[in-house]
C-alpha cells in the first residue's frame, strides 16, 4: 500500500518468475514523486526485470506495480507515459536524431512545429543543440546517450527510467555525464528510476538507493546510511570495500557491546550500537579499510605487511593478521609521520575510532 | 598426435612457398569455373552455325537474332514469362515467407506439438527434397486440379521452391535484430502495429528485399521443376534455351549467354558497391 | 527458445487451448508458409506415393477403380536397371561431393585465413555462376569437350587428339563439380571465417606447429560448414537432371532422368512414383543419418538458442 501521498510508484509483494528461475522474488517498495531512486545490485540481482515491469515489458507472475495508484496489469508499455534510456541505448538508426526525439510527440499526435519546437528545446537541455539532422549512428557513444536521454524526456514522462545507461561509455566519459545526468534530472524534477550495478554512481547521484540480491531486497536507504550502516555483510561488502570480522557478543551495555572476535587473537573490540544486542550472540563487525590507521602505539591489531600498494592519495596495505587478511589504506600524509617505514614482512600496529567499527549482520 | 607432429615437420615449408600454393589453387579454380563460361562468350560471335573452335571469323548476327525486327519469338515470349513468374514469385515468398520468419523467430511455444525448430525445419523441407521430385510430385498434383501447364501453377511452384531461401534470409536478419528498439518504440507511446511499421519493418526491409531478390533469380533460373510444370505454348526462358541445345549445339543461345554473364556481373557489382557504400 | 512446461498429471487440455494470445499471433504468420508447403509439396508427394500402389497412374476414373498392388515395387527390385541406375547416380554423387569439397576447402581457407587484397571480390568470383543460368553453364561443358570444342581444339596444336569425351561419366562429373561449386563454397568459408584467429595462433604459441594447430583448431570448428556443403552438393547432385542429361547422353544418365521419363515419355507414372518414393526415401534416410553424426546447425541461419 502507498501510505504517503507521494508516493507514485508503488510495488507490493511482486515476484517474477522465468520458468523456474526466480527474477525478482517478494518486493515491495514506494517511490516517490521528485526522488532520484536507484536498484543497484550485482547482475543477475533483478534490477532490470524491476525496471521492465515498472516500464511493462515484462507482467509480474505475484505482486501488483502501481504508478500513481493505478494497478498496472494488463496495461501496455505505451499507456504508461514512462520514458525509458535503455542500456544499448536503442535508438532507431533509420530516423535522424530530431525524429528520433520527436518520435514520442509523433505517436501523441503532436502536430509538426510544435514537435519541432520541443525537440529543439530538449536538445538543448542535454547540450546537444542543432543536431536535428545528424544520424544517430554518425554520433560518438556519449552524445547517443544524451539523445536517448533527450527521447525519453521529450514526452514528458512522469517515470523516467535508466537501464545502466553509462555502462557503454568510458569511465572518464561515465564520469562527466553522471553529473549532467544528476544536473538535467534536477532541472526537469522528474521522478527518475535508476538501475546500476556500479556503486560509485548510485551513491553519487541517488536520494535512495534499494540494493537488490538474488531477486530479494537487501537494504533501502539513503546512500550515506546505507554505507555508514550496511544491514547486512552483503551490502557492506558490495559497498565500497570492507574489512568483516566474526565475533560473538560477551557483554552489552551503554550503547556500546564488546565482541570478543573469532580470529583467536583474544581479542575484544568495542562497537557502538543503539540497539540492545544480547549476550552470545554471533555478529559480523564491519570496519572500512580507509577508516583504518598505523599507529608507533598499541593497536587494536597487530600484524604483519604481506603486500603494499601505492594508490596516490594513499597506500593499501594488505596486512595479516593470525591468518586473517586486513585491509588498510594509510594516507600519504600519515605514513610521514610514521617513525616505521611500513615494508613488507614488517609488523604493523593497526588501529581505528570506536565508531568505524559497524555490526553489519547477526541482529536479527 | 605424435605421426601428426611427425609428418607436420617434414612437410613444413617455407610461408611463401604456402602461400604460392593457395594462390596457384584459387587461380585454378577459376579457370575451371570461367573457362567454359568463356567459351560460351567467344562463340557468341562465331560466324558458323554450329559453334566450335576455330572461329574463323567474327559475326554479331546471333545477337541480332534477340533483336528486333529479326528476333526468335519464342526467346523474346519466354523472357517476358520468366520475368513476369519471377516477379510475381518473388512478391509472393516475399510476403509469405517474411511473415514466417517473423513468427518463427519470435514464437516461444511451450507445446510439445507446436514446437519453433519443427517448424523450422519443416520450412527448409522444399530444399532437402530432390529437384526431380518436387517437379514430379507439382505435375500430379496440377493435373489432379487441372492447372498444369498454366502461369499460375508455375507461380504455385515457384513460390514453393523460393520460400525456404527468403525465410532463412529473412530471419538470418531477425536474429541479429535488437529488439529494445521496439521496446523503445512502445515506451515512446507506439502502439504494436504502429512500431511494426514506423521501426521493424523500415529495418529488417534490406533482408526482405535481399530475400525477393534471391527469390527473383532462383525463380528466373530454375529449370529442373519448371521443366515438369510449364505448358509447351507459354515456356520460361532456361526451358526454352533447354529445347534449342537438347540435340545439339546452337550459337543463339551463345548470345544469350552472354548476355546473362553480362548482366549478372554488372548486377553483382552494382550489389557490391552498393553494399560497401552501405557499410561506410 | 521458451522453458518447455510439462503437463500436470491427469490434466489434458487441448492444444489449441493451450496456445497464449502471442502464440496464435504467431501461429497465424507462420501458418501460410506451412500450408502452403504441406499443400503443394506434401500433399502431391502422399499422392505420389499412393499413385506408387496402383496398377496404372494417373487415374483417370479416380480412386474408385484403382486396383491396389505391390507390382511397382517388385518391378523396382527385380530389374536390375533400376538398381544399376541408382547405385550410378550414388557413386557419381558421392565422387562429385568429394571433389567439390577437395577444391574447395583449400580456397575457402585461404579467402578466409590470409590478408587477400580483394577478397571480397573472390568471394563475389566464387558465386557469380550461381546466377548463370544452370542450363547454359552446362551447355558451355559441350562447346569445352565437344567435337570441335576447345580441348580437342588445343589437343590439335600438339598433334594429339581428337579424343571422344562428351557423353562420358568424368564428364558428368566436371558439370556438377562445375555448377554446384557454390553449394560448397558458402558454407565453408562462413564456418571458417567465424573462427577467432587468436585461437590459432594461441595454439601456436603453446608449441603446435601449423599443421597441429589446424588439425586441433580450424578442422573441427569447419565441421558444421563442411557438413552443410556436403549435404547440399550430395543431395543436388544425387538428384541431378539438367547436367546428365545435357553431358551423359544415355548411357550416364541418372535416376532423375529416369523418373522423368517415366512420367513424360512413357507415361508410366505408377512406376516412376515406386521409384521415386524409394529414391526420396533413400535420400531422407542418408540426410536423417547424416545429421545424426555431424549436425546441420551450419545450415540454419540463426542460433535458436
Amino acid at each position: 500500500m502507498s501510505d504517503t501521498a507521494n508516493t507514485i510508484v508503488n510495488l507490493e509483494n511482486v515476484g517474477k518468475k522465468f520458468g523456474n528461475v526466480t527474477a525478482v522474488n517478494d518486493l515491495s517498495v514506494d517511490i516517490r514523486e521528485g526522488e532520484f531512486f536507484s536498484l543497484l545490485g550485482p547482475s543477475g540481482c533483478g534490477k532490470t526485470t524491476t525496471l521492465r515491469m515498472i516500464a511493462g515489458f515484462e507482467t509480474a507472475t505475484s505482486g501488483a506495480v502501481r504508478i500513481r495508484d493505478r494497478e498496472m496489469s494488463g496495461v501496455p508499455p505505451y499507456d504508461r507515459n514512462t520514458g525509458m534510456v535503455f542500456q544499448g541505448y536503442a535508438l532507431f538508426p533509420h530516423k535522424t536524431v530530431g525524429e528520433n526525439v520527436g518520435f514520442g510527440l509523433k505517436m501523441d499526435g503532436v502536430p509538426k512545429d510544435e514537435r519541432e519546437e520541443k525537440v529543439k528545446e530538449t536538445l538543448e537541455l542535454v547540450d546537444l543543440p542543432g543536431l536535428e539532422d545528424r544520424s544517430p549512428t554518425q554520433l560518438s557513444g556519449g552524445q547517443q546517450q544524451r539523445v536517448a536521454l533527450a527521447r525519453a524526456l521529450a514526452i514528458e514522462p512522469s517515470l523516467l527510467l535508466l537501464d545502466e545507461p553509462l555502462s557503454n561509455l568510458d569511465y572518464k566519459l561515465r564520469r562527466e555525464l553522471r553529473f549532467q545526468l544528476k544536473r538535467i534530472q534536477e532541472e526537469v524534477g522528474v521522478t527518475t528510476i535508476y538501475v546500476t550495478h556500479n556503486q560509485k554512481e548510485a551513491m553519487a547521484m541517488s536520494d535512495r538507493i534499494l540494493i537488490l540480491n538474488d531477486g530479494q531486497r537487501e537494504q533501502l536507504g539513503t546512500p550515506k546510511e546505507i554505507y555508514n550502516k550496511p544491514k547486512s555483510r552483503f551490502v557492506a561488502d558490495f559497498i565500497g570495500e570492507a574489512n568483516l570480522f566474526d565475533g560473538t557478543v560477551t557483554k552489552c551495555q551503554n550503547g556500546t557491546a564488546e565482541v570478543e572476535l573469532d580470529m583467536g587473537t583474544g581479542r575484544s573490540l568495542s562497537v557502538p550500537t543503539t540497539d540492545a544486542v544480547e549476550e552470545g550472540r554471533q555478529v559480523t563487525i564491519n570496519v572500512r579499510p580507509e577508516r583504518v590507521t598505523a599507529t608507533d602505539l598499541e593497536g587494536i591489531l597487530t600484524g604483519e605487511i604481506v603486500s603494499r600498494t601505492y594508490l596516490g592519495k594513499s597506500t593499501r596495505l594488505l596486512v595479516d593478521v593470525n591468518g586473517t587478511e586486513i585491509e588498510a589504506d594509510i594516507s600519504s600524509d600519515q605514513i610521514v609521520g610514521l617513525s616505521q617505514d611500513l615494508s613488507i614482512g614488517t609488523t604493523v600496529d593497526l588501529t581505528w575510532k570506536p565508531d568505524a567499527c559497524v555490526i553489519v549482520g547477526g541482529l536479527d | 598426435m605424435k605421426p601428426i607432429r611427425e609428418v607436420a615437420r617434414r612437410i613444413d615449408l617455407p610461408e611463401d612457398t604456402i602461400d604460392r600454393l593457395f594462390r596457384s589453387h584459387l587461380v585454378l579454380l577459376f579457370l575451371f569455373l570461367y573457362a567454359p563460361i568463356a567459351v560460351v562468350v567467344i562463340l557468341s560471335f562465331t560466324p558458323k552455325s554450329f559453334p566450335s573452335f576455330p572461329m574463323e571469323g567474327f559475326s554479331l548476327e546471333w545477337y541480332a537474332n534477340l533483336l528486333p525486327p529479326d528476333h526468335d519469338e519464342r526467346v523474346v515470349n519466354s523472357l517476358i514469362t520468366s520475368l513476369q513468374v519471377g516477379v510475381i514469385s518473388a512478391l509472393g515468398a516475399g510476403v509469405v515467407g517474411t511473415l514466417a520468419a517473423l513468427g518463427l523467430v519470435r514464437s516461444q511455444f511451450s507445446s510439445r506439438w507446436l514446437q519453433s525448430d519443427i517448424l523450422y525445419t519443416f520450412t527448409l523441407v522444399p530444399i532437402v527434397v530432390p529437384w526431380i521430385v518436387t517437379g514430379i510430385a507439382g505435375l500430379t498434383f496440377f493435373n489432379l486440379l487441372g492447372i498444369q501447364g498454366t502461369t499460375l501453377s508455375l507461380v504455385i511452384g515457384h513460390i514453393l521452391i523460393c520460400l525456404p531461401f527468403v525465410i532463412l534470409i529473412v530471419s538470418t536478419q531477425l536474429y541479429q535484430f535488437d529488439r529494445s528498439v521496439e521496446e523503445a518504440a512502445m515506451n515512446l507511446g507506439a502502439s504494436e502495429l504502429r512500431t511494426f511499421y514506423e521501426v521493424t519493418l523500415p529495418l529488417i526491409a534490406p533482408g526482405i528485399i535481399a530475400g525477393m531478390f534471391f527469390a527473383f533469380t532462383i525463380s528466373f533460373d530454375n529449370f529442373t521443376q519448371t521443366f515438369f510444370w510449364v505448358s509447351a505454348q507459354d515456356p520460361t526462358l532456361p526451358v526454352v534455351i533447354f529445347g534449342m541445345i537438347d540435340y545439339g549445339l546452337e550459337p543463339t543461345v551463345n548470345a544469350i549467354g552472354a548476355i546473362i554473364v553480362t548482366l549478372s556481373a554488372l548486377i553483382a557489382a552494382a550489389a557490391e558497391r552498393l553494399s560497401s557504400r552501405v557499410l561506410e | 527458445m521458451g522453458e518447455r512446461t510439462t503437463d500436470p498429471p491427469g490434466e489434458t487440455r487441448s492444444i489449441i487451448r493451450r496456445l497464449s494470445d502471442s502464440d496464435w499471433f504467431r501461429f497465424i504468420q507462420i501458418a501460410p508458409a506451412v500450408f502452403w508447403i504441406g499443400l503443394f509439396l506434401v500433399l502431391p508427394f502422399l499422392i505420389i506415393i499412393s499413385y506408387s500402389f496402383f496398377e496404372s497412374a494417373p487415374l483417370i476414373d479416380g480412386f474408385g477403380g484403382a486396383q491396389l498392388t505391390l507390382d511397382n515395387y517388385v518391378e523396382f527390385f527385380t530389374r536390375s536397371i533400376y538398381l544399376s541406375i541408382l547405385w550410378d547416380s550414388f557413386v557419381i554423387a558421392v565422387v562429385t561431393t568429394v571433389i567439390t569439397l577437395l577444391l574447395v576447402y583449400p580456397a575457402a581457407y585461404y579467402l578466409a585465413f590470409s590478408d587477400v587484397k580483394y577478397k571480397n571480390l573472390f568471394l563475389l568470383l566464387f558465386i557469380l555462376p550461381f546466377w548463370m543460368n544452370i542450363v547454359i553453364r552446362t551447355y558451355a561443358w559441350r562447346q569445352v569437350f565437344g567435337d570441335g570444342g576447345l580441348v580437342n581444339y588445343l589437343l590439335g596444336f600438339v598433334g594429339a587428339g581428337p579424343v571422344e569425351v562428351l557423353f562420358t561419366r568424368p564428364v558428368v562429373i566436371i558439370g556438377l563439380v562445375h555448377v554446384f561449386l557454390p553449394f560448397m563454397l558458402l558454407p565453408v568459408y562462413s564456418s571458417l571465417s567465424n573462427i577467432d584467429r587468436s585461437q590459432i595462433e594461441s595454439a601456436k604459441n603453446l608449441g603446435a606447429n601449423r599443421v597441429e594447430a589446424f588439425m586441433e583448431i580450424t578442422l573441427p570448428q569447419s565441421v558444421p560448414g563442411v557438413g552443410a556443403g556436403v549435404m547440399l552438393v550430395f543431395v543436388l547432385s544425387f538428384g541431378a537432371f539438367v547436367v546428365p542429361e545435357l553431358l551423359g547422353g544415355a548411357q550416364n544418365s541418372m535416376i532423375a532422368n529416369r523418373i522423368a521419363s517415366m512420367f513424360l515419355e512413357l507415361q508410366s507414372w505408377e512406376v516412376g512414383s515406386a521409384v521415386a518414393v524409394i529414391f526420396t526415401a533413400l535420400v531422407l534416410a542418408l540426410l536423417y543419418a547424416f545429421n545424426r553424426v555431424i549436425g546441420l546447425e551450419g545450415m540454419y541461419g540463426g542460433d535458436n538458442a
